[in-house]
């Protein structure tokens, strides 16, 4: 069963397809921040600095809300950790074959978008060459976000995604445990209590040593 | 197509080229084990104390930082701030509608946290199961509630003020009054701290304060009537018919909440209009007991409070710069909101968001020293603000001794009666001290009597053949933190009044300390009354404090109403006392021959009399009939 918050975002992308401006600004407004600020917590200093040229979050984020009804998917948090996935996929794909041209984005990430062919819903929402550089969006992560960003390059994968999974993408307890193959919420819970504790000890360890760079 | 899973195991390694700190991490550190454990103690609502966990690490350094970190993300629970989204489903249960607005004061209705208006659409998962598990999944129907969530601030909560937050709330949530806004508990499953309450569809007594309000260049009533009350929220007619009997209504309904949370051994120690909630369906409700606090628990002190809130402290709290455990500080609070609805403005105005007044304003306030209300109306009026004066009270026992005292006084009111429980024992420091100085100092009896107003509300013009009768219908009030003495008068017929104030001394004599100038709101010095309203008689004395008199005596209004044709020629003579006191001061302890001397000395000065005027009959003052109110002082 689709969340109902999902539904809402259903009804903008319906009127995006039908060519309604805002319905699609309001659904960048939604979801853009929060996958660019998982994606870039997730991939690392170098594919980060990829992901200020081109801007897969915006391609991922058009992708899906293009084949969004055939999505199998229960709440937004999940949505927006699909998005981000396969804006990740994106990224790394660049990053593996960085001297190649940039191919096509649903090749490389195996998104299977409707084509205008083969769908009941023929319609696709427009990509104008104005809504492709978001440098507003990008510019918009703060110091502070960068500092995580650099604390979060320091833990492992695991508990990386840990980290990524509750804080960014804010899913519940139990979801995080299905994402991360864990028994139970209270499993996830437990996991995430030794990510969170490495995560704040990287970033005072950080701190101290910035502030003994000062002296 | 699409199972995100399948693209989540695609994943790659991360690429980190960073070089990493000084000393990489290692797996097992046992920093990390003790602040996992301490974070998830945290989640537990526990209190860890930080050095049992420090006593487990042999090195300093690690101790040290164990606790910086500790100490770190206790102010920063789970790292990243909460975001909610409009439409969304939080916490699997709440559809969120909408943030709610900032106050009218300029801060957050949430106070240490956001506000968010939502609809409860169904249970929890964990309610859900334990209902499956009893009735089957096809009963209980759920009914869906709009709800305010309250999602609160990590960083502001220490987890001693955390656990204290948890207790004060469960405590509420046993409260069960009408006029208490329902507090639903915590969110159980959530991370972060999301309080669930209800929502009130109505408007706060702040924001109603400013939209009833007059415009400032207005020259109208600074009180609203029933055009502008029902055009501005007409719904308030559930309240009461006019302003003033909304006014006490909305004391009433508070006082009655907050004596049943006073049982429950809680304080709210945050009342201001901004935090009472006036429904559509006629019922107040006291919100945000953000910084409610249990009777029985001590106390911290105060550092992130915004200057719009210190508006609102009483004089005690002001002096400890502490919230206060005592019942008496919210019977203080109620009585600030009661004036505000009187004055239609603040009593103690701050400019919110400059700390720097925030000093001169809790001096103020030690001081009593609050926007005075002028040419109130009496009646329901006078009454609430009798109501506002005693709740005020500096010293906090000289207050209402319970809120159920207030509440009972403001059901009176309500009801059109004057409040029963003002005025008797609230006069000590200011008589003792307006005594010795009446003796002392002839300039202060200048003061007292160039301040000495009577207020008469109605002053219509009617003619009258006989001379009436005026009765008091109150003792004298007195307000001990003004220096306020008040009292109401009425007549079945018209005429002009003339009063007087005597202090009587225990062995029976008396001393006339003069008569009262009769002064209108316009100015003159004339007085008419007309049957159908109350008269106020307002003898104002200067703020000030000193030790108990322990001698007992009697300060009295004495006033009757004279012939039509001494109307003009006393007006006059009020007028000119008031001119001669001020331009060479009085005598004091005036006997009645003393002063009648003064009035045939002010008769011979009067000025501008018409040749056809009536001369003043000095057997006026001499006569036996007059109508008494007074006041015992100790």
């Amino acid at each position: 069963m689709i969340e109902p918050a999902l539904t809402q975002t259903y009804e903008l992308v319906h009127r995006a397809k039908d060519g309604d401006r805002e319905a699609l600004d309001r659904l960048f407004d939604r979801y853009y921040e929060p996958v660019l600020r998982a994606v870039r917590a997730s991939i690392g200093s170098k594919l980060r600095a990829r992901l200020e040229s081109v801007d897969v979050v915006q391609v991922a984020l058009m992708k899906a809300f293009q084949g969004f009804e055939r999505f199998e998917l229960r709440s937004e948090g999940g949505f927006r950790h699909w998005v981000a996935t396969v804006a990740e996929c994106t990224v790394r794909d660049l990053g593996e074959h960085h001297s190649r041209k940039m191919r096509t984005t649903d090749r490389e990430v195996g998104l299977e978008t409707p084509s205008n062919g083969d769908s009941d819903d023929s319609r696709a929402i427009e990509i104008e060459d104005e809504a492709v550089a978001r440098p507003d969006l990008q510019a918009s992560i703060s110091e502070e976000h960068q500092q995580l960003e650099r604390a979060l390059d320091q833990l492992s994968e695991p508990m990386r995604e840990l980290v990524i999974l509750r804080e960014f993408h804010e899913l519940s307890w139990a979801e995080v445990a299905e994402r991360t193959g864990r028994a139970s919420a209270d499993a996830a819970r437990v996991a995430f209590s030794k990510a969170e504790a490495k995560l704040a000890l990287v970033m005072d360890r950080m701190r101290s040593s910035s502030s003994d760079d000062g002296l | 197509m699409g199972d995100p899973n399948d693209l989540h195991s695609d994943r790659g390694k991360h690429e980190s080229t960073d070089p990493g700190p000084t000393s990489p991490l290692d797996a097992d550190d046992p920093l990390v084990d003790l602040l996992a454990e301490f974070s998830l103690a945290l989640g537990r609502g526990e209190q860890p104390d930080l050095k049992d966990f420090e006593a487990r690490l042999p090195n300093a350094e690690d101790r040290a930082q164990l606790r910086r970190t500790a100490q770190q993300m206790m102010e920063n629970r789970g790292l990243m701030p909460r975001t909610i989204r409009e439409g969304e489903l939080f916490a699997g249960q709440f559809r969120i509608v909408r943030e709610i607005g900032l106050k009218v004061d300029g801060t957050n209705k949430g106070g240490s946290g956001r506000l968010w208006h939502a609809i409860h659409e169904r249970r929890s998962s964990m309610e859900q199961a334990a209902l499956d598990a009893t009735v089957g999944p096809e009963d209980g129907e759920f009914e869906q509630r709009d709800v305010v969530l309250k999602v609160l601030e990590r960083g502001g909560a220490t987890p001693e003020s955390w656990s204290t937050l948890r207790r004060e709330v469960e405590a509420l949530s046993r409260v069960r009054h009408r006029s208490v806004v329902r507090h639903f508990g915590f969110h159980p499953d959530e991370n972060v701290p999301v309080l669930v309450i209800e929502h009130i569809e109505g408007s706060d007594l702040a924001a109603l304060l400013e939209d009833l309000s007059p415009p400032a260049e207005s020259s109208a009533s600074p009180w609203p009537d029933r055009e502008r009350i029902g055009s501005v929220a007409p719904w308030l007619s559930r309240y009461g018919e006019d302003w003033f009997q909304i006014a006490a209504k909305f004391g009433h309904q508070a006082a009655e909440a907050l004596a049943v949370v006073h049982d429950a051994s809680i304080c709210h120690r945050d009342l201001k209009p901004s935090n009472l909630m006036a429904g559509v369906d006629g019922c107040l409700k006291v919100i945000d007991f953000g910084l409610a606090g249990l009777t029985d628990e001590a106390t911290g002190a105060v550092t992130r409070l915004g200057a719009g809130t210190f508006s609102y402290w009483a004089p005690e709290q002001a002096e400890s710069m502490q919230l206060g455990k005592d019942p008496s500080s919210d019977v203080y609070q109620l009585g600030v909101v009661l004036l505000e609805c009187l004055l239609m403005t603040q009593a103690f105005p701050v400019t919110i968001g400059d700390q720097s007044e925030v000093r001169p304003l809790l001096q103020r306030i030690r001081r009593g020293d609050h926007q005075r209300v002028t040419a109130l109306p009496s009646g329901r009026a006078t009454w609430l603000r009798w109501v506002a004066a005693r709740a005020m009270e500096i010293d906090p026992g000289r207050r209402y001794q319970s809120m159920r005292e207030m509440a009972e006084d403001l059901r009176r009111v309500v009801d059109g009666r004057p409040p029963l429980h003002v005025g008797r024992n609230a006069v000590a420091r200011t008589s003792g001290f307006l005594r010795r100085q009446i003796r002392r100092s002839p300039k202060l009896f200048r003061v007292l009597t160039g301040l000495a107003l009577v207020l008469v509300t109605a002053l219509t013009l009617v003619l009258f053949d006989e001379e009436p009768t005026l009765r008091f219908d109150t003792e004298v009030f007195l307000d001990g933190t003004t220096g306020v003495y008040e009292a109401i008068f009425s007549s079945d017929s018209p005429g002009t009044v003339f009063a007087a104030l005597h202090v009587y001394e225990r062995d029976g004599s008396s001393e006339l300390l003069g008569i009262i100038p009769m002064q209108t709101p316009s100015g003159e010095f004339a007085v008419r009354y007309s049957p159908g309203s109350d008269g106020l008689f307002q003898f104002v004395t200067p703020p000030g404090a000193g030790p108990p008199d322990t001698g007992q005596y009697r300060l009295a209004f004495k006033a009757k109403m004279v012939p039509e044709a001494q109307g003009a020629a006393l007006a006059r003579l009020g007028g000119n006392m008031v001119q001669k006191m001020l331009e060479d001061g009085p005598e004091t302890g005036l006997s009645q021959a003393d002063f009648e001397q003064q009035v045939a000395l002010a008769s011979a000065t009067l000025r501008g009399a018409d040749e056809d005027e009536e001369p003043l009959d000095p057997d006026l003052f001499s006569e036996q009939d007059w109508a008494e109110a007074s006041i015992v002082l100790r």
